[in-house]
């Protein structure tokens, strides 16, 4: 039940993010396929669906803040923490649940956009490639489990109804900012989201293999960063 | 053979920096019996009652509920499967509707009594398909209350339950919980309500500035506290009635007032002694024991 409990709680932003994002980035393929640009570039119909998954990438970084603010507690702040640790769970059960929901959200605002701009081109008479859509998919998850730890530890640290959402974009900006340089980029997790390891400007499509050493890195720092989360709410006093 | 207490705790303290919230505290809560558990706003109430559960760890002292150790987070979980509870704040899940939010606990607990919900639900008039965000403050405080009393748990921790409730309402949780209690649970509840306390309460502790000042049976109150009004033609020396249990006196032209913890007899009798013309010897309500108790203190 505690899943049907994380579930009202997020549904509202979720649904909102989810179909926002998708209508956006599948009105702007559908919009730009009627450019005739494309009619006789191969590269620019690409490249109308690397923009998409751009569009995907920033858009995907307010709804991850928007997904996973809430927990333990924001419930202290509003005042229903103490129904929630009455309950017959362990603190651990309860954020396990909700990283898991809050996670599959996460995926979802995700993997539904691209599914609706894939579908869109199809419709426009361009099928474009899966193993390119999951290429795509692939960076947007690795490089947003990144921000996603970002803003569940906020809401496992920070009190307040809104505080951990403002904490959490701020540490975004800071982090994209901190790693623009030469060299640090393509540690960059947005820059990994937005395909920049492999984005082929002339072909505008990725190319060469996933970025292995970036998704290693990205998926123990997320795993750390949720484990600090989890022992964070643990050792809480509420 | 003696029962296991349902709650006791052992040189339980609580500070945070140098505020000492709670500070030595022993309790030793009987089953099977309603215990009021009074104190003045900041007293220590709430954080004991969240120590009990879980929510805070104690500084130092230990101690259990229903036999699990309060600071083992396994007991713990263990523990509240056979505990309900309202906390002093009632604001619940602002996103779920009533039902919503009853589906949720009653999937969450094996005691659940579906005819009980029902009948709260009747008695409460609460609107199923309304967000609890859109409920008044009573409402909310009904619902808290029909969560933990369609249940049928070993032990019921209320703070401040009756807060948000109009009269009516309160009648309706005084009989709820006798119900309960009369089914075998034991209720351990804080309130300010001290008129309400006293009629259904078979225990009361008193709680003042962490520390446990009172711990008694109802019976032994109403049997021991006595409000002794005499008269002389002449008035002593208040000196003459300083005895044993003897809590406070005042004098005020002929006639003197003795608040008396027990002895009663002791006073009377030092009364005659001195040629008092008129002996008046009443019964003292909760609320002056309770006034008189933390003011002293």
């Amino acid at each position: 039940m505690l899943w049907y409990k994380a579930w009202l709680e997020t549904k509202g932003r979720f649904l909102v993010c989810l179909i926002g994002i998708t209508a956006f980035c599948g009105y702007n393929v559908f919009r730009m396929s009627h450019e005739p640009a494309w009619q006789v570039n191969q590269a620019y119909y690409y490249s109308i669906l690397h923009t998409g998954n751009s569009q995907v990438a920033l858009m995907s970084l307010v709804a991850i803040n928007f997904i996973t603010f809430g927990g333990l507690l924001r419930e202290k702040a509003v005042g229903a923490a103490s129904l929630t640790l009455a309950l017959p769970f362990s603190r651990f059960h309860l954020m396990a649940v909700r990283i898991a929901v809050s996670l599959i959200e996460t995926l979802a605002v995700m993997i539904v956009p691209w599914t609706a701009m894939f579908l869109v081109s199809a419709a426009m008479g361009r099928t474009h490639s899966i193993s390119q859509a999951m290429f795509h998919l692939s960076l947007l998850a690795t490089g947003g489990l990144i921000y996603y730890s970002v803003a569940l530890l906020a809401s496992s640290i920070v009190e307040g109804e809104y505080v951990a959402p403002v904490v959490s974009f701020g540490a975004i900006f800071i982090i994209a900012s901190a790693l623009d340089g030469p060299g640090l980029r393509d540690f960059n997790p947005l820059y990994v989201m937005m395909g920049g390891t492999n984005y082929n400007t002339h072909t505008g499509l990725l190319e060469g293999a996933l970025p292995w050493p970036q998704m290693g890195a990205f998926a123990l720092l997320t795993a750390a960063v949720v484990v600090a989360s989890i022992r964070a709410v643990q050792a809480r006093e509420f | 053979m003696i029962p296991e207490p349902v709650i006791q705790t052992k040189q339980l303290r609580k500070s945070y920096g140098k505020f000492e919230a709670v500070r030595g505290l022993d309790l030793c809560i009987e089953p099977n019996r309603i215990t009021g558990f009074l104190g003045a706003n900041g007293a220590g109430k709430s954080t004991t009652i969240k120590m009990l559960l879980g929510m805070i760890k104690p500084t130092s002292g230990g101690g259990s509920v229903l036999g699990r150790k309060i600071d083992d987070p396994k007991a713990s979980v263990d523990m509240r499967r056979h505990v309900a509870y309202v906390s002093e704040d009632k604001r619940l899940y602002a996103y779920m509707t009533v039902e919503q939010i009853i589906r949720f606990t009653r999937a969450c607990y094996t005691d659940w009594r579906p005819d009980v919900e029902q009948s709260l639900l009747r008695t409460y008039a609460l609107p199923l398909d309304r967000k609890i965000k859109a409920l008044s403050k009573g409402m909310r405080t009904k619902l808290a209350l029909l969560l933990a009393l369609s249940r049928r748990p070993s032990l019921l921790i209320l703070d401040e339950p009756g807060d948000g409730l109009d009269p009516c309402g309160v009648e309706e949780l005084l009989e709820s919980l006798v119900a309960q209690s009369s089914e075998g649970t034991s209720i351990f509840f804080s309130s300010h309500q001290i008129a309400e306390v006293e009629r259904i309460a078979d225990n009361i502790c008193i709680l003042d500035k962490g520390k446990l000042i009172m711990d008694s049976s109802m019976d032994d109150l109403r049997q021991s506290y006595r409000q002794i009004t005499l008269v002389f033609p002449e008035v002593p020396v208040e000196r003459e009635f300083q005895l044993a249990g003897v809590e406070r006196i005042r004098t005020s032209g002929h006639q003197m007032a003795v608040y008396a913890s027990g002895n009663a007899e002791a006073v009377v009798e030092r009364a005659r002694n001195l040629h008092a013309t008129s002996i008046d010897v009443t019964p003292v309500t909760l609320r002056d024991i309770y006034l008189q108790t933390v003011r002293e203190t």
